[in-house]
C-alpha cells in the first residue's frame, strides 16, 4: 500500500489536449472510430405482446477491427438494471467487460473482466465484498452480460461449413440476490446454424442470420457487426426486438 | 449444456421477484439526467469536442454517470462509467481510452473505505494497484460531466483555500502505464453563488475555482456541470443540451 503524495495538481484538460495531439502523430489514422451504430429493444412477452423490459445500446467500431459496445437494460419483473461495456476483438473475441447491476432497487455488484490470451481474469465488488477471480478460458468462447446486444456475439467461432450442433463456451454474469453478483459461471451451450432469413421488427426489415441455441432460444443477427435483430426464447413465451437502429460511419465534430 | 446450468442461464433471464414494475418505472433509479457539453475555444467558439452523458440516482442515493467523449480536436475518445455515494465520494469508475487510433487501455478504480484498487489492462498488459486513500476524494475520469464533483467535501462555514485530493487516471502512455493514475493535490475555493447562461439555458449556480486558474459552475442536488472554463488556455466547456426525468 502507498500512502497518497503530494503533487500539485495538474490541469488534466491541458495535459488531455497536449498528449492527445502527440500520441496521434503515432498512428496513420487518427480516428479512433469508423462506424457506429446505436439502438433500442422491446423485450415482449410472446403470447400477449405486454412489454416485460428495454434496452438501449451504442456500438462503436475501431480502427483495429475491435467493438466496443456500451449497453443498459431493464427487466421490469425483477426490477434488474444492469449498465454493460463489452469490448470485443475484430473476431468478436472478449477483450474487455465491464458491468454493473442493480437489482429490486439495490446495488449488487460491479466488475472489470479482462482476456489475455487463455487466461481471464476478474475483479468484481459484491455486496459479500471483492471477488478476485483467475480462469483458464479457450480461445473459443464468449460472454453473456445480459443486455441482449452484448449477448450477441457467441457465435462468432461457428463453422459454418460444417453446420450442426457445435459446442459453445460462455460466461455467464449472474444477477443474483442471494449471493456474490456478477461474477458467474461458465459452461457448454450448443449452438445451430439454422439458415439465412429475413426478420421484419419495428426497426426494419433485415437479412439475418439464425442461429438456435439450446433448441431453446432463436438468435436472428445481422451485418458485420452481428447485430441482434431479433431474440426468440419460445419456452419462456419471451421475444426481444430491435426497435430503433441508427449507424453512422467516422463522426465528426457539428459545425462551429 | 447439462440440465443445472440451462436451468442457472434461463433462470438469469427470469425475473427475481414475481413484483413486476410498470414500463418506464425502474425502481433502481429515482432521477435522471441527459447532457450534451460541448468543448470549445473561448474566442473563436470553435467546437473542439462533443461529450454526452446520462446521469442515473439511485434510491441509495448514489450516482452513476454513463458518458462518451469524443474530442476531435486532441483525437481521443473516451468511455465512462463513473459511481459516487450520495455524498458524492467515488466508488467506481471505469473508463476507457483511445487515442490518436491507438487503443490505450481499459481500466477501473474501486474505492472501499480508505483503499483504492485499481485495475487496468491494455498494450502494456494488466496492472494494478492499491494505495491508501483519504476521505476527501475525487477521481478525473477525464469526461468533464463528473468534474464538478470534486468539491464536493468543501467546508464552506470555513472558507477560502482548501486541498483537493484527486486521483487521476493518466491518458498518456508517455507518463507510465496508461490509465493507471496517481493521486494529485490541488487547491480550491467557493467564489459564491451566480446565474450563469449557457445554450442549454440560464441556470442558478455554485462557482469553485481549482488552482485558481479553473472555473467551474454547477447547478441542482446533483450537481450538473454548467460550465467550465480554463481562461488562460481559451478553453471552455459548456452545457447546451439538459433533459431531466423523474
Amino acid at each position: 500500500m502507498k500512502r497518497p503524495t503530494g503533487h500539485l495538481l495538474l490541469l488534466p484538460l491541458i495535459a488531455f489536449a497536449l498528449v492527445g495531439a502527440a500520441v496521434a502523430q503515432a498512428a496513420d489514422d487518427p480516428r479512433n472510430i469508423v462506424r457506429w451504430a446505436k439502438g433500442k429493444y422491446i423485450y415482449r412477452m410472446a403470447s400477449t405482446g405486454q412489454a416485460t423490459g428495454e434496452e438501449d445500446w451504442h456500438l462503436t467500431v475501431h480502427p483495429d477491427g475491435s467493438r466496443t459496445m456500451r449497453a443498459t437494460n431493464f427487466r421490469y419483473a425483477g426490477d434488474v438494471h444492469r449498465t454493460v461495456v463489452l469490448r470485443v476483438a475484430e473476431t468478436f473475441r472478449p477483450i474487455d467487460l465491464y458491468a454493473a447491476y442493480w437489482v429490486n432497487g439495490a446495488w449488487s455488484g460491479t466488475g472489470l473482466f479482462t482476456v489475455t490470451g487463455e487466461t481471464m481474469r476478474a475483479a468484481v465488488e459484491t455486496r459479500y465484498g471483492r471477488i478476485e477471480q483467475t480462469l483458464t478460458v479457450p480461445e473459443h468462447f464468449s460472454f453473456i452480460p445480459h443486455p441482449l446486444s452484448t449477448n450477441a456475439w457467441l457465435s462468432w467461432y461457428y463453422d459454418q461449413a460444417k453446420g450442426g450442433a457445435q459446442d459453445i463456451t460462455v460466461y455467464d454474469l449472474l444477477a443474483r440476490v442471494d449471493g456474490p453478483a456478477v461474477i458467474g459461471p461458465m459452461y457448454q451451450q450448443t449452438l445451430r446454424y439454422m439458415g439465412e432469413r429475413e426478420i421484419t421488427v419495428p426497426a426494419g426489415t433485415f437479412d439475418t442470420r439464425h442461429f438456435k441455441v439450446d433448441d431453446a432460444v432463436d438468435l436472428y443477427l445481422t451485418g458485420e457487426d452481428s447485430l441482434m435483430v431479433r431474440f426468440e426464447w419460445a419456452p419462456a413465451d419471451r421475444i426481444f426486438d430491435l426497435t430503433e437502429l441508427t449507424q453512422g460511419g467516422y463522426p465528426t465534430p457539428p459545425d462551429n | 449444456m447439462n440440465r443445472f446450468m440451462f436451468l442457472l442461464v434461463m433462470t438469469a433471464l427470469l425475473p427475481v421477484s414475481t413484483v413486476a414494475a410498470e414500463p418506464g418505472e425502474n425502481p433502481n433509479i429515482v432521477r435522471w439526467a441527459e447532457g450534451t457539453i460541448i468543448y470549445r475555444t473561448i474566442e473563436a467558439q470553435r467546437v473542439r469536442a462533443v461529450e454526452k452523458y446520462r446521469l442515473n440516482v439511485h434510491p441509495d442515493g448514489s450516482r452513476t454517470v454513463i458518458g462518451h467523449t469524443d474530442n476531435f480536436d486532441a483525437e481521443n475518445t473516451i468511455t465512462m462509467i463513473h459511481r459516487v455515494d450520495e455524498d458524492f465520494r467515488p466508488l467506481e469508475s471505469m473508463v476507457t481510452y483511445w487515442q490518436g487510433g491507438t487503443f490505450n487501455g481499459t481500466g477501473l478504480f474501486t474505492v472501499r473505505g480508505n483503499t483504492l484498487h485499481g485495475v487496468v489492462d491494455g498494450p502494456l498488459g494488466r496492472v494494478t494497484h492499491s494505495l491508501d486513500v483519504p476521505d476527501g476524494l475525487s477521481i478525473v475520469p477525464h469526461p468533464l460531466a463528473t468534474d464538478s464533483w470534486h468539491f464536493w467535501y468543501y467546508d464552506k462555514a470555513k472558507g477560502g483555500e482548501q486541498q483537493a485530493v484527486i486521483y487521476n487516471p493518466q491518458v498518456s502512455p508517455r507518463t507510465g502505464v496508461p490509465v493507471l493514475g496517481h493521486l494529485e493535490t490541488g487547491m480550491m475555493t467557493y467564489e459564491g453563488t451566480a446565474e450563469v447562461t449557457v445554450p442549454a439555458g440560464t441556470f442558478a449556480t455554485e462557482h469553485f475555482k481549482l488552482n485558481g486558474v479553473i472555473d467551474v459552475w454547477m447547478t441542482g442536488e446533483d450537481k450538473l456541470l454548467v460550465r467550465y472554463a480554463l481562461p488562460s488556455a481559451d478553453l471552455e466547456y459548456v452545457l447546451t443540451e439538459l433533459t431531466q426525468g423523474p
